[in-house]
């Protein structure tokens, strides 16, 4: 029973990892602009010059 | 699907298909402004040279400058620019192109959701020259100082996310902490299993408390500090009781407390609050004068022209104002002819004509090519902006519905508390201390608080979709109050720049059209300008004997026919009809006149029909009674319906109808922004967000006008939503309160009661303002 608790232990250390990169992803403004980014995609200037290179 | 049908309707430039608003450039079709110029622009484009308006000129000053950048350096800055006018991915692949248009350019990045621009430049390409750029490629810029405000505004709301994520994540782990004793397993007997759960739900209801929830005890403090009521306050002893009984309970080893319960009040508010502050971008309500009446102007000296800061300028200083900008000072004409409208400043729907010796007033836009304007005094900004606005008034819209059932929800909810901690401390003292503090937590008004954001919220978003935008969500509960609407006639009755023309009289034939079109070709009158225009395409007569006389009218000699147009003495009419009228004479016999009448908007009968059924309706405007008529034929009885008032009048009409009634003020210009900021709610009505909407609380754009009625029925309607809510809220907190009265509020029912209400609250506020929009055709 008592592995419970550093099971509990590790899962809070994973946890508030990921609450912290939450946290880095909203501070550096990865929530700022949802939609952009997928149209960002489909620039099809862009992409033909990639091709190319 | 017929393949053909498709194809017409597919953008030349990127494809995809177009909505009503698409762009026919050289029969060309394209979906939105990007495709359109990106087609045509980007070759011409590189590098061209700009002609910088006056507008975008003061952004060059550096104290605007340096307000304006979010980074600068000595080679560099960058800033982000708001450009309402981004529709789809083209926009977003042209406005990234920029760097390839203009080497100052360094680079720009595109934020479709806000849309928003951030544009790097090197400091040898001025910002008025971007800002220009922008415009020129049919993205007018909204940049301002005021703007930087919304900025504050968008920091607030990701810190809200923030403090919502931090919230949810230690509501979800406290309540696991808590399951072993929901379901009484058998962990919940272990002693090293239970102080390891309690101090983990300690430490994890820590940041709930004081940084999630912070915002609520400050405000409540701040509250009680002013001895106002505020909904905070019920809402923050919910907290602190909570927060304060789990500590007792948990220390003591009496219990593992409510903190499952209290994050998830936390969590539950921030979610109302999160989604009331997820506001519009396109609109801003902070615009100053200064953004209407351009700080810089080309000053004309003997050397030429050059840029100079208005309030550099003297008496006597000479000014050039281009076409389409706007004049800066009053002065005197000096050179070129003017064609000047001041509808925006007095609601005069016609331009007026300015020859040389003329006096001009700031704020007039000159339509005609260039003018040169010497100034006949100081210029003075504030001066200036004192004719139209009135700043002493400032509205304060406090979320008056709920403070007001707060007190009363505070007052009874101690009251109980105190009884039954009296009632109880017969048989236990730490019975009553437990049951006092039970009350206080289970009839915190977490329901009560999620309503009302909720509710505005969704309504908010119907009016957006509605191109119906309020200032902020408390200006709904004033709209639903609103009793009477005052509204201005031109530019907000009238389509703005749109006039009809009839002719009435014998019938016009081709040969005579051609000879007035002829004869009112000569004259730049605005009043033959709209004549001629009126009546077509023909090929000119020559003209002889033209004679103008200033106010009274034209004559002049046509296929050897005396032609006279005028006023009624001018062509010698004996008949008198009301209106702007102009008289035509044919060999000294009249033929008829043409009517000229302001064009209302589509469907404005009906509107104010339906509008008149609920509330009074008022017109002010600043313009003659010419189209008396003309309104009570649209809607017969109006409470009021005055003319040639200034703008100052107007607020004072407004006034004294205050005193008896709510009024909503609709106005479009800056001569009603005295009005509307004295409405107690004051609408904009423009006919894009670019415009310029001092003191509003709404913006509305003009095609939504006829939808007003259904906006004001379902601000009506978010009352009876919330009574409803409120009611249910109650009666939770009627159970709540009866289990903690009896001593029975254990954590698994604290657990259960707080979450199911706050969710069915929230699901029932939504469902009924969704399904009122759908029955009003909003949605």
């Amino acid at each position: 029973m008592k592995i419970i608790g550093l099971l509990i232990s590790l899962s809070m250390i994973l946890a508030i990892g990921f609450l912290f990169a939450f946290y880095k992803a909203v501070k550096t403004g990865q929530f700022d602009d949802l939609e952009s980014p997928a149209m960002r995609v489909l620039d099809t200037k862009k992409s033909k010059t990639n091709h190319q290179n | 699907m017929n393949k053909s049908t498709i194809i017409d309707t597919l953008c030349t430039y990127c494809g995809s298909s177009c909505d009503s608003d698409l762009v026919r450039i050289n029969s060309n079709i394209f979906c939105c402004y990007g495709c359109a110029t990106l087609s045509d622009v980007v070759a011409r484009m590189k590098n061209a040279p700009l002609d910088v308006s006056l507008k975008y000129k003061q952004f060059d000053l550096e104290e605007n400058f340096n307000q304006l950048v979010d980074y600068q350096n000595d080679n560099l800055y960058r800033l982000g620019i708001s450009l309402p006018s981004i529709h789809c991915s083209s926009c977003i692949e042209l406005l990234e192109d920029l760097p390839s248009f203009y080497d100052g350019i360094l680079g720009s990045e595109v934020n479709f959701e806000h849309r928003r621009c951030t544009v790097t430049a090197s400091k040898d390409l001025p910002l008025s020259f971007i800002a220009q750029l922008l415009e020129d490629i049919g993205y007018p810029p909204q940049i301002s100082i005021s703007q930087k405000f919304k900025e504050a505004e968008k920091t607030t709301n990701k810190n809200n996310l923030l403090k919502l994520a931090v919230a949810g994540f230690c509501f979800g782990n406290i309540m696991l902490f808590s399951m072993p004793h929901y379901f009484g397993l058998q962990v919940a007997n272990d002693i090293f299993f239970t102080r390891l759960f309690s101090s983990l739900s300690v430490a994890l209801s820590l940041p709930v408390v004081f940084y999630a929830g912070r915002d609520y005890l400050i405000s409540a403090y701040k509250a009680l500090a002013a001895s106002k009521s505020h909904l905070n306050i019920p809402i923050a002893i919910g907290i602190l009781s909570l927060f304060g009984w789990s500590l007792y309970e948990i220390f003591s080893g009496v219990g593992i407390g409510y903190l499952d319960s209290l994050a998830g009040l936390v969590f539950f508010l921030l979610i109302g609050k999160w989604f009331q502050h997820k506001v519009y971008d396109q609109v801003s309500y902070h615009r100053g004068i200064q953004e209407f009446i351009p700080l810089v102007v080309r000053k004309q000296a003997n050397t030429g022209t050059s840029w100079a800061r208005l309030d550099s300028l003297k008496k006597g200083d000479t000014i050039v104002v281009k076409n389409e900008e706007i004049i800066p000072a009053n002065g005197i004409l000096s050179q070129g002819s003017g064609l000047i409208d001041y509808a925006f400043i007095t609601g005069e729907a016609l331009a007026e004509q300015a020859k040389i010796g003329t006096k001009v007033y700031a704020g007039g836009c000159q339509k005609a090519g260039e003018i040169s304007v010497t100034l006949n005094e100081q210029p003075s900004i504030d001066k200036l902006w004192s004719t139209w606005s009135n700043q002493s008034v400032k509205k304060d819209f406090s979320n008056r519905w709920t403070d007001h059932i707060s007190k009363y929800f505070t007052i009874a909810v101690i009251t109980i508390a105190v009884i039954a901690a009296i009632a109880w401390s017969f048989t236990s003292i730490e019975q009553a201390l437990f049951v006092f503090s039970s009350v206080l937590i289970v009839a915190c008004p977490c329901a009560l608080a999620l309503s009302a954001p909720f509710t505005f919220g969704n309504i908010l978003r119907v009016y957006s979709r509605n191109n119906l935008f309020m200032k902020d969500a408390d200006a709904i509960s004033v709209l639903s109050e609103i009793q009477h609407i005052v509204l201005d006639k031109t530019g907000t009755l009238t389509e703005k720049a749109a006039l009809e023309v009839d002719f009435v009289g014998k019938i016009l034939d081709l040969e005579l059209a051609r000879s007035i079109k002829s004869l009112a070709s000569q004259s730049n009158h605005p009043l033959s300008e709209i004549i001629t225009q009126h009546l077509g395409e023909y090929e000119l007569q020559t003209t002889t004997d033209f004679e103008e006389k200033v106010g009274q009218g034209i004559q002049g000699i046509v296929n050897n026919r005396v032609i006279k147009l005028g006023a009624k003495e001018w062509v010698q009419a004996n008949n008198k009809i009301t209106g702007t009228v102009v008289y035509v004479s044919v060999d000294g016999e009249i033929v008829g006149h043409f009517k000229v009448s302001a064009s209302y908007r589509r469907g404005l009968k009906s509107t104010l029909s339906r509008l008149g059924k609920i509330l009074k309706l008022s017109v002010l405007s600043g313009d003659n009674d010419g189209e008396r008529e003309a309104l009570t034929d649209i809607f017969p009885s109006f409470n009021r319906l005055k003319f040639n008032l200034k703008p100052r009048q107007k607020a004072i009409e407004i006034s004294q109808i205050q005193r008896i009634e709510k009024v909503l003020m609709i106005g479009d210009g800056l001569n009603d922004s005295s009005a509307i900021e004295q409405g107690d709610l004051g609408m904009a009505l423009t006919e894009n967000l670019n415009g310029f909407y001092p003191g509003s609380d709404a913006v509305l754009l003009s095609d939504s006008l006829v939808k007003l009625p259904a906006f004001i029925e379902l601000a009506r309607y978010s009352k009876k939503i919330l009574k409803w809510s409120l009611i249910f809220s109650l009666l939770y907190n009627i159970t709540g309160v009866t289990f903690a009265v009896s001593g029975l509020l254990t954590p698994i029912i604290a657990a259960i009661l707080m979450p199911l209400s706050s969710v069915s609250v929230v699901l029932l506020d939504t469902l009924l303002v969704r399904m009122k929009s759908k029955k009003l055709n909003l949605i």
